[in-house]
């Protein structure tokens, strides 16, 4: 399932004198099973447009196309939008702080049986989504405040999992990991995309964007000003200060200006730049 | 009766332990001594015990076993108060440190405790204010700032205090790049201006422990390595079997080793004028 | 949600606002109980009253105080105000000698009805106003000090003073950070689901439920955190603690005092002037001296 964003703009309190456009005429397309990375400071809007996805927010002009489901200021008596809700999943940063049930099973089960599934088949379908996060049985029945922060993540997102989205956002995932959780919370969510969902994740970690996106978006100021693939954003980037190139790219455009003939676009990891030294070298 | 020690350290621990229950060491017995003016970091996973050591050294919480030292001065129960007037600690969330309700009133928060003079406060106020870039925002209230812009608010708390030693439980882990940036240019100002100032930084950022003097490793409550960083986050082995990831300089350094390129740069630039060299 | 704009703290520069909070306290209070005291004849406390409108809306103007918000608020009362008259007027009390106003059917409205009522309206508008000025031009903080040192003689009886002035301004600080925190565990909660806004008793409970549990730990995990970062910057609530906001008063102080006490204690030598068997007749006392002279009022 993808996402069309035609012409959206948003404004936070309107008709007061703190009135701030926070969208600006936005418009893209995500596709199916897609892996975007939607960037920019803090402030740029990024939030603000993920909301307007599963229609927590209602753009004043413009819409966004989800499947069949239309998000706009027309639309925005139609109650159908919550049925929006089960075909895209919004995980929000520190989801952990939206946990609130007795036990890990049950809050998982939560966002099911709002849907109107029944109690077992939730219990059911929250059961597969702790697995796919790596929480085994011992922890169904444990309160989620005595989880650490890290585990009591996982069980947010297996909430939001356990209801089966087509797309998932995800609002900086790993703000406040250490490396080493980072990744593995990323690799889960790759597999995620393996397993034919789109994901769109809001962040501002570079290295995230070199190694799992095929798509990126940049935002600035509520406008969109960079459409396209992680290499061509780092080259486009190169100028602007705001953003922290990945240190390979550094290393990439520094051999560049020294006079190395290196193909920017083709380096993905580390080892790709290996291979243009090699090839280098070789001449 | 506490001991004192004929030691140089300007802090130095001996054998801690500590675990919340019965049952689960979280501290399990270490040692070692930093020295006056270092910048020390200590790196670990989350979950290795970084911010119950933190809370240890000012005393927020008391240790099972062994024996914490200041300037050779056992910490116990007669010596906490006026030695905990020795320490600061920032902490990771920067709203649930900012007190007061604008900038100039948190900043002034540790003055008042202390019974600091009325009339020099506002002085000290902005020379601190200053000191971390936020003087324009005296009177700025918490929801309008930055998370950076609150950290860097909470360090100027700290420092007017005029500790001895300073320490940064995880202080940017949850900021955004920006904020990141700004708070750790303040911090490495703040050391090179204070050289008298010793800064214990906890983090579990690898990058951000290039900057010390030397890198302590803790893993499940245990000092597991020690050293200078440009030596010890060379050892890719036991980073990784500590769960922690290299530094992409060594990282790179280690992979142009294995093509005949030896290079032993800690930049960027440099890394790249040693790959160029190699032509 | 985070738009409730009455009474909320307007960052102007005017006389009212530089007055001490403690003072503006004292001279609300002042100002409130002489709008209580009724006199015999009604034209009388009508002039009376009028003197305390116009005095009202001069410190309304110079506060500059946004009137717009006032009336938007009174009209939100209107359903309260047609009640209250509709209670004197249709509820036989003992009036039955007085003047009637007009008739309908049998029954008789009196004048003094509508005087009554209208006299409780304007007291309640009054008070709401008076309010509105008192928050407008005066700091949160400044109020919990201003609290802090009415409530300082309470300490020779072990009243905890300190302690709640510290955790009112406390309070007070994480109030928007509060208010932002309920909206993102909103928005979390719709995400999966709940709806906040349609549903039967049941499914709004358990949407309530989902709202407030989130917010009680996490208020619960922060005051934790709160506590250790005070204590180790060396709070201690029983100790000596100098301030760095001191409320001062000054010669704008004293001039409010003397204007506002001055008609407090005008009002009082007109109450005890007001006797039953010699009513105060200020309409008559009045006139009297532009020479004239009303009768029969």
């Amino acid at each position: 399932m993808g996402i069309k964003i035609e012409n959206v703009f948003f404004t936070y309190q309107k008709k007061t004198s703190n009135s701030t456009l926070a969208l600006d005429d936005i418009s893209f397309a995500i596709n199916d099973n897609d892996f975007v990375a939607i960037v920019g400071e803090t402030g740029s809007g990024k939030s603000t447009l993920a909301q307007t996805f599963n229609a927590l927010l209602i753009p004043d002009k413009g819409q966004v196309v989800v499947d069949d489901y239309i998000v706009s200021y027309k639309n925005r008596k139609n109650r159908k939008v919550k049925n929006l809700r089960k075909h895209i999943g919004l995980v929000f940063q520190f989801p952990e702080y939206q946990l609130f049930e007795e036990t890990v099973e049950k809050d998982v089960a939560f966002g099911v049986k709002n849907f109107g599934a029944k109690q077992e088949e939730a219990l059911q379908k929250a059961h597969e989504a702790l697995n796919k996060v790596g929480l085994d049985e011992s922890y169904y029945k444990r309160p989620p405040f005595e989880l650490s922060g890290g585990e009591r993540r996982k069980v947010a997102i297996a909430g939001i999992l356990a209801i089966d989205p087509d797309i998932l956002v995800f609002d900086e995932p790993t703000v406040g990991f250490d490396p080493s959780s980072a990744k593995d919370l990323m690799n889960m969510i790759c597999d995620f995309h393996k397993n034919g969902k789109t994901i769109i994740v809001i962040t501002h970690d570079m290295d995230l964007v070199r190694r799992y996106a095929n798509k990126v978006f940049m935002m600035e100021k509520g406008k969109l000003v960079f459409e396209g693939t992680p290499s061509e954003l780092f080259m486009h980037v190169r100028n602007y200060d705001r953003l922290d190139l990945p240190q390979v790219i550094k290393l990439a455009l520094a051999l560049k200006e020294k006079g190395m003939d290196i193909d920017i676009s083709k380096i993905r990891h580390s080892d790709d730049l290996i291979e243009e030294i090699k090839k280098w070298r070789a001449e | 009766m506490h001991a004192i020690m004929p030691s140089m350290s300007k802090l130095e621990i001996k054998n801690l332990s500590f675990s919340y229950d019965q049952e689960h060491l979280v501290i399990d017995d270490i040692s070692f001594a930093v020295e006056k003016g270092s910048f020390v970091c200590l790196l670990g996973h989350n979950g290795s015990g970084k911010s119950t050591l933190a809370k240890l050294i000012v005393g927020l919480l008391d240790k099972k076993g062994g024996q914490i030292f200041f300037d050779g001065e056992e910490m116990d129960k007669k010596t906490i108060k006026k030695l905990q007037t020795k320490t600061a600690l920032v902490f990771q969330n920067p709203d649930n440190q900012f007190i007061g309700s604008t900038v100039e009133d948190d900043i002034a928060f540790g003055l008042e405790n202390r019974q600091f003079p009325h009339d020099k406060m506002q002085e000290e106020i902005n020379l601190f204010a200053d000191s971390v870039n936020m003087l324009d925002y005296l009177k700025k209230e918490p929801i309008s700032l930055s998370g950076g812009q609150k950290q860097r608010v909470a360090l100027a708390g700290a420092l007017i205090l005029r500790p001895e030693i300073l320490i940064l439980d995880e202080a940017t882990s949850m900021l955004d790049p920006k904020g990141k940036s700004t708070v750790r240019k303040v911090i490495d100002r703040i050391h090179k201006e204070n050289p008298e100032l010793t800064i214990i930084s906890i983090t579990h950022d690898i990058d951000e422990t290039l900057l010390a003097d030397k890198v302590y490793i803790l893993s499940h409550g245990k000092l597991v390595g020690s050293g200078e960083p440009q030596e010890i986050l060379r050892d890719r082995k036991m980073l990784l079997s500590l769960k922690l990831e290299q530094p992409f300089i060594y990282r790179f350094e280690k992979k142009l080793a294995d093509m005949g390129i030896n290079s032993r740069a800690e930049t960027i630039e440099q890394l790249a004028e040693d790959i160029w060299a190699s032509r | 949600m985070a738009s409730m704009t009455f009474g909320r703290y307007t960052f102007k520069e005017t006389y009212v606002h530089h007055l001490d909070a403690r003072n503006k306290i004292f001279l609300m209070i002042l100002f409130m109980v002489g709008i209580f005291f009724q006199f015999h004849l009604w034209s009388t406390s009508l002039i009376l009253s009028g003197l305390y409108i116009i005095v009202l809306i001069a410190i309304m103007i110079i506060s500059k105080i946004n009137f717009f918000q006032l009336f938007k608020s009174l009209a939100g009362m209107w359903m309260f105000i047609i009640i209250l008259m509709a209670i004197y007027i249709f509820i036989p009390n003992n009036n039955y000698y007085l003047p009637t106003a007009f008739s309908i059917g049998s029954l008789q409205v009196k004048w003094d009805a509508f005087c009554q009522s209208g006299y409780i309206v304007m007291r309640l508008v009054l008070m709401l106003a008076l309010t509105m000025v008192l928050t407008s031009t005066t700091k949160p903080m400044d109020m919990t000090y201003a609290f802090e040192w009415y409530m300082t003689p309470l300490k020779v009886v072990r009243f905890p003073a300190h302690e709640i002035a510290m955790t009112l301004s406390i309070a007070l600080r994480f109030i928007p950070t509060l208010l932002d925190e309920t909206e993102r565990i909103m928005k979390a909660q719709a995400s999966r689901g709940v709806d906040f806004n349609h549903g039967g008793l049941f499914k709004r409970f358990g949407a309530v439920i989902a709202l407030i549990i989130p917010l009680f730990v996490s208020a619960l995990e922060r005051s934790e955190e709160l506590a250790n970062a005070m204590i180790v910057r060396g709070y201690d609530p029983r100790a000596k603690r100098t301030r760095y906001r001191l409320l001062r008063f000054s010669w704008r102080d004293i001039i409010a005092f003397l204007l506002i006490g001055g008609l407090f204690a005008g009002i009082i030598v007109l109450f005890v002037f007001d006797k039953k068997d010699n009513p105060l007749d200020l309409v008559n006392i009045i006139s009297s001296w532009f020479g004239y002279n009303v009768v029969g009022f």
